[in-house]
């Protein structure tokens, strides 16, 4: 039986090294659909204040400004609820009329022209995510950190008070950074 | 009555890998995974690389699995994996002494409970020699760096490319990545003692490394009129870990840890010359090292192999018995989808173990010496049959040198009702094959003084069969709302072959004097039904208040097959030893930002055959972080009583728990 065990083992190997499957590259999609996730999540532990909201059913907006990295995978948002507010996903490529957007990502192909954007939406009531690099240091509210195949979060507390967001404890505990 | 009775329990084993697999007990289910579901720390553990895997909730796995966060262990208080192991619904868990517990899931608990399979790091760690573990020694992590505690209730045969009759504990430690920086913990209480070190760091361009050591008195506990029991226990125990990330898609990680400890104890042992069976306090030497490889290779977003290899070597010398027992093992696993539909996953095992077993008059082997090897593969199909319809299919092969050739197969179905209820049913067959102990051991029992002396003793038997165990189970999951979870699982067991003891009578000339022996020998000679239910509720009805409660409920009916037989009664053997009842309730609260208050109640019911009565135990723990890197807590643990039994054991004389305090800093830097 040593042998036979051997030989069966070997063969397994070989079949698995050699007769492989075919590579496929980590894609940008299965990293979207994780960031999509932490939108969501993100938007759960954020309280707005009462005007952002026309009543208690009115829809949550998560905005897209300017380019789309999420591809479809911000669809799986859409129908799901935050506290009585249903979720809805706007792509405005435009990165124009925000204003009513409650959460609004911006993508890292906006880096020209985050700081703009933000000007805009200062003192606004609106929950600023982004993956551009340093994005919370730079005046936005959640940047969204690449660590070791993970991802992480800092969070700007002075700029998401200044736009009267409350930012829950559960969540600044997991930030990285608070500032 | 006996040493190593229901040490007659458990397999040497096999292949395993939940862990080595990445596929972990969250994670293994169906389907794209939606991970909108995850709470933000889960989301956190996941890598941007396995997101479109399977990375999977509890709640769309096809079995009754349950995990322990590295949360719940912090803020639990728990010292040591067994401590941590009480708050899962459905697992017994009965300490004896310092260093021994009972551990068990669905029933057959004991010191020497074997159909449990426990793994470290994909690294199984119960002995060959009974098939079930010594829980203390094997304790071999820093609780700060262990990620998760995945228990998987029932047969865990092939859908974790595993081998366990009655369950599955996988104990993960974190990446070194996670674990990068100086760690230092000091304990300190009225019956433990003890400090701990680590260090992380880079390690070359693509690599993390830790490094770890740490030691502990656990002092004595009680015996039944509440002075001190002869089971102290020190022990100093170091390792390490390297993780390599190499070209985005290897993983290699290379890890080791030793041990050297002393735990007392008061057992019985045998004489043929009066007194007849004296109890004896023994000062017990363990020590044991492992070393481990792993190589992961992502194939492709849904696809990647596992090469696995590790050696473990492990001494115990106590009164009645000098033991080691070396294990080489291999595994190796492939998952890759098929045809959109189908995620199939194979592998192959080969263990090789051999031990040195150096007996005394109370214990011995024949041979004292023996090499045994075991050869499986496995295949396993997750087939999606509808969106909301999965059908696993699998198998296990496996040859052993005890009991030959054994298939374990299982058919498990899950279907996602609406996005917040799912439903699952499994029907398993699993076996357990006969240990080392099972075979080849004797164990006298106690010698009776007269003309001739009579000696009891126990005996193997090298022609076992497996304990076979055919499982249906059937589960319910449910998340009304975002803060409040359901699990239920009603499983029915059938249990066949059993092992038991048949009764004959013979006479011996040595050892002088010349002596009667009433002998006992293991069989296939029993059969049992269990039933039982398990259910956890979380329930967070604050932003900063948790709540978790579990009860489980089992029934064990036994009997023996053939009643003309001289056999001891499968109710005596194996009923009464289990709690009908077990409530779990544990509340975790933030009263402020840096300060937690934790409390954690416990109600086991009696074990009628142990004389053990039912009893409640409280645990309360305060935190406090003045800063993030350093952290205060104050624990109280069984404080409603001064000291209780929680089980007996046949050999062991076993001790009563007390009431205990400590108080722990951890510093991170």
């Amino acid at each position: 039986m040593t042998t036979g065990a051997q030989i069966l083992l070997l063969v397994g190997l070989f079949v698995a090294l050699l007769g492989g499957v075919p590579s496929v590259q980590a894609n940008n999609e299965s990293e979207y659909r994780l960031k999509a996730a932490f939108l969501y999540n993100f938007a759960k532990f954020v309280e707005w204040p009462p005007e952002a909201f026309a009543n208690e059913e009115a829809p949550l907006l998560i905005c897209i400004a300017g380019a789309n990295p999420f591809g479809d995978a911000l669809d799986t948002l859409s129908g799901k609820t935050v506290a009585s507010h249903p979720v809805e996903v706007r792509h405005i490529p435009t990165a124009t009329g925000l204003e009513p957007c409650h959460v609004v990502f911006i993508g890292r192909a906006e880096q020209g022209r985050f700081q703009a954007l933000l000007a805009k939406l200062n003192h606004l009531p609106i929950l600023t995510v982004s993956d551009i690099d340093d994005f919370a240091r730079a005046g936005g509210m959640i940047g969204l950190v690449e660590a070791e195949q993970r991802i992480r979060f800092a969070v700007n507390l002075t700029v998401a008070r200044q736009a009267d967001l409350k930012l829950s404890s559960q969540l600044l505990k997991l930030a990285i950074t608070v500032q | 009555m006996a040493k190593y009775q229901s040490a007659m329990n458990k397999l040497p084993q096999e292949l395993i890998l939940l862990a080595c697999m990445g596929i972990t007990a969250v994670q293994v289910g169906a389907a794209t995974p939606d991970l909108t579901r995850l709470s933000i720390e889960e989301l956190m553990n996941v890598e941007i690389f396995s997101a479109s895997k399977k990375t999977q909730k509890l709640f769309d796995t096809p079995a009754a699995a349950f995990v322990i966060s590295r949360e719940d262990i912090r803020r639990s208080g728990a010292t040591s994996i067994p401590e941590a192991l009480r708050m899962v619904p459905g697992v017994e868990v009965a300490q004896i002494s310092a260093s021994e517990w009972a551990i068990s899931i669905r029933g057959f608990n004991g010191r020497f409970a074997s159909k449990l399979l426990v793994l470290i790091d994909g690294r199984s760690v119960y002995t060959p020699l009974f098939s079930g573990v010594y829980w203390g020694p094997q304790d071999t992590v820093l609780l700060e760096d262990v990620e998760s505690i995945e228990v998987v209730r029932g047969p865990g045969g092939t859908l974790w490319g595993a081998n366990a009759v009655n369950g599955v504990i996988n104990i993960r430690t974190r990446r070194t990545r996670d674990t990068q920086g100086a760690l230092a913990t000091v304990l300190g209480g009225d019956q433990e003692s003890g400090a701990a070190f680590r260090y992380g760091d880079q390690l070359g361009e693509n690599g993390h490394y830790r490094v770890y050591a740490k030691g502990f008195r656990r002092d004595a506990l009680r015996d039944a009129e509440g002075d001190p029991a002869h089971d102290a226990w020190d022990q100093v125990q170091g390792g390490f870990r390297a993780d390599w990330t190499l070209s985005g898609r290897d993983e290699l990680t290379l890890q080791g840890d030793f041990y050297d400890g002393q735990p007392d104890q008061t057992l019985t042992i045998a004489s043929l010359t009066p007194p007849s069976a004296p109890i004896v306090e023994d000062s017990v030497d363990l020590r044991g090292s492992n070393l481990l490889f792993r190589w992961k290779r992502q194939l492709g977003a849904d696809s990647e192999w596992i090469l696995q290899t590790y050696y473990d070597s492990n001494e115990r010398h106590e009164i009645e018995l000098d033991q080691r027992i070396d294990t080489f093992d291999i595994e190796f696993q492939h998952r890759f989808p098929w045809g959109g539909r189908q995620d199939i996953t194979w592998g192959l095992g080969y263990r090789s173990v051999r031990d040195d077993l150096d007996g005394s008059f109370t214990v011995s082997f024949d041979p004292t010496n023996r090499r045994t090897e075991l050869l499986s593969a496995f295949v396993q199909d997750e087939i999606r049959l509808l969106d909301d319809l999965w059908l696993t299919l699998g198998s296990k092969f496996e040859h052993n040198d005890y009991s030959g050739f054994e298939i374990q197969p299982t058919a498990r179905l899950l279907w996602r009702a609406d996005p917040h209820q799912s439903v699952w049913g499994a029907v398993s067959r699993a076996v357990r094959t006969p240990s080392r102990s099972d075979s080849d051991i004797r164990i006298n029992v106690a010698g009776i003084p007269g003309t001739p002396p009579t000696l009891l003793s126990i005996f193997g038997n090298n022609d076992l069969a497996s304990e076979e165990l055919i499982s249906f189970e059937l589960g319910y999951r449910s998340e009304p709302r975002r803060d409040l979870s359901l699990d239920v699982t009603a499983f029915y067991n059938r249990y066949d072959q059993l092992i038991n003891v048949e009764g004959s009578a013979s006479f011996e000339l040595t050892p002088p004097p010349p002596h009667v022996v009433l002998a006992r020998t293991f069989g296939n000679l029993s059969e049992a039904d269990t039933y039982g239910l398990e259910v956890a509720l979380a329930w967070q009805p604050l932003d900063h208040w948790r709540l978790n409660a579990g009860y489980a409920w089992i029934n064990i009916d036994a009997r023996n097959d053939d009643p003309t037989r001289n056999v001891v009664r499968a109710a005596v053997q194996y009923e009464g030893k289990d709690p009908t009842h077990q409530f779990v309730l544990r509340s975790q609260w933030d009263l402020t930002r840096n300060l937690d208050l934790d409390l954690a109640l416990y109600h086991v019911d009696d074990l009628p055959a142990l004389n053990v009565p039912n009893y409640t135990r409280l645990d309360l723990r305060l935190g406090w972080r003045p800063r993030k890197d350093l952290e205060f807590s104050l624990v109280g643990q069984n404080l409603l009583d001064d000291h209780h039994r929680e089980f007996t054991s046949f050999d062991l004389v076993g001790s009563e728990i007390p009431r205990s305090v400590y108080g722990k800093v951890v510093w991170r830097w």
